[in-house]
């Protein structure tokens, strides 16, 4: 299992789902007509590669993650699928649910102690976080359980969901010139979800566009923004950190998919709508930018 | 002869040596006798308010969590089915808990029982033995349930509601209930 790519994922956490998977598909997408696929229709041409794929991921272990000392595998029934700086992800099955399962491990150069009150923090940290985005109406996967022996947080799997990063080069290499029209229904939704969680003065803190999720199944007319990945979350008033949180989204949006500024500006100007405090949020992003980097400068 | 599920007998994916075995009764009117019976330990059972109960996966979430500390002795409460009571309410306070969520003061309830390690049904035998009231399927459980009651006491806000399906909603609070 490999680390994910530098542009894609700026924070430690690395969460992003289902990345390694695009290549297979954007030679399928445009090789046949230039049609811009819809979000179902990504998720469905994904699904049909991940079933493909799905016999090698069983025999992969990958560099003796997935198993103990002793050979035996930590987490029988489940199959490691992505390997991030701080955390692996499983899929699985519990209590008849498909789960993905999120194990924090412990960092072997920090002192142990430390090691396990870090890795503890950061789980319930995720876990309250992610609860809390919820009740704000922010859509993100359901916890079920929270291992605090060995940090381990199992959550709802959506399986009909793809990463917008995907789903944006999807739509700009089968596109070309349409892709605006196609994608700003999209920012627009994005930008939104974020004004809403901004509100509820919380700061994601790894705003990337692998883990802003779209979701759509057959009873839906339209997808749905869903985001994942509360490692690096914290909770703010200040302007400045969610000033920061949209620099943070601006740079890797800007680094993953050339040529998008003003589709990055759909997001803000959605944003801005939608959040009461909008206005001196994009004040504060203007100020992080003219700075360079993200500095908080207080005190 | 009726349809539907009248029994559900699975395991934890976890703690795949644990049994768990669900049954659904109507108008019990033996309420007092049950909960004598579960304080002296003649009946070793989680009785559930079945009111409070929107689907068995709120109950399977709440043994699981349950077991899981039992097996590590990290219980809030004395045993694992008061424990099971205590994972399905969102708060901290164990009595409210055991009020919300066990059997009622009332003259006719629906009671949802939940039993651990009984393979062969001998547990669940006698727990119906003993409880006067129909045992009818659990799909039955949509029909019984108070979704209003749960709203309530979760104070599940408007936007929260329309993330998703009220058993998610639910289980979600249940699973973060201690991060804080």
């Amino acid at each position: 299992m490999e680390e994910i790519p530098a542009q894609a994922s700026k924070g430690e956490s690395g969460d992003s789902r289902v990345a390694s998977l695009f290549d297979f598909h954007v030679s399928a997408a445009s090789s046949k007509t230039a049609e811009i696929p819809t979000v179902a229709e990504l998720i469905d041409t994904q699904a049909k590669s991940a079933c493909a794929l799905g016999g090698l991921a069983s025999c992969s272990e990958g560099e003796g993650s997935s198993t103990d000392g002793g050979g035996r595998l930590r987490h029988p029934g489940f199959v490691l699928f992505m390997q991030g700086a701080e955390a692996r992800l499983y899929r699985g099955t519990f209590l008849g649910r498909p789960v993905v399962m999120k194990e924090r491990f412990s960092k072997k150069y920090r002192h142990p102690r430390l090691d396990e009150k870090l890795t503890t923090k950061r789980t319930q940290g995720e876990a309250r976080t992610a609860a809390r985005a919820r009740k704000a109406g922010i859509p993100t996967p359901c916890i079920y359980f929270v291992n605090y022996q060995n940090n381990c947080i199992y959550m709802e799997d959506m399986q009909l969901a793809t990463t917008s990063r995907d789903y944006i080069m999807a739509v700009q290499s089968a596109g070309g010139g349409d892709s605006f029209q196609a994608l700003q229904p999209i920012m627009d939704k994005i930008g939104q979800i974020l004004a809403t969680l901004h509100d509820a003065d919380i700061i994601h803190g790894d705003l990337t566009t692998s883990n802003i999720m779209l979701k759509q199944d057959k009873t839906m007319s339209e997808p749905e923004v869903v985001l994942i990945d509360f490692g690096l979350s914290s909770v703010s008033q200040l302007n400045e950190d969610k000033g920061v949180d949209l620099y943070v989204l601006e740079k890797a949006f800007l680094s993953t998919h050339p040529n998008t500024e003003t589709l990055f500006r759909v997001i803000l100007k959605s944003y801005s709508k939608q959040s009461r405090k909008a206005k001196d949020v994009i004040k504060k992003l203007d100020e992080v930018r003219l700075r360079g980097r993200k500095r908080t400068m207080v005190g | 002869m009726s349809t539907g599920t009248m029994e559900i007998n699975t395991t934890l994916d976890l703690y795949p040596d644990t049994t768990v075995t669900m049954a659904l009764f109507s108008q019990v009117t033996n309420g007092a006798e049950i909960r004598r019976k579960i304080t002296d330990g003649t009946i070793a059972a989680a009785v559930i308010n079945a009111q409070m109960i929107c689907d068995p996966f709120q109950v399977l979430v709440a043994v699981n969590k349950a077991v899981h500390l039992d097996k590590l002795d990290r219980k809030k409460t004395k045993t694992v089915f008061g424990e099971i009571l205590f994972n399905l309410s969102p708060g901290n306070n164990i009595l409210a808990a055991y009020q919300k969520f066990g059997v009622q003061d009332a003259k006719s309830q629906d009671l949802l029982v939940v039993l651990l390690n009984d393979p062969k049904g001998q547990q669940l035998e006698q727990v119906y033995s003993i409880i006067q009231g129909t045992r009818i399927p659990l799909e039955s459980l949509r029909d019984i349930v108070d979704e209003q009651k749960i709203i309530k006491l979760f104070k599940i806000p408007d936007a929260e509601r329309k993330v998703g399906r009220l058993v998610d909603v639910v289980v979600c609070r249940m699973a973060t209930k201690d991060a804080g």
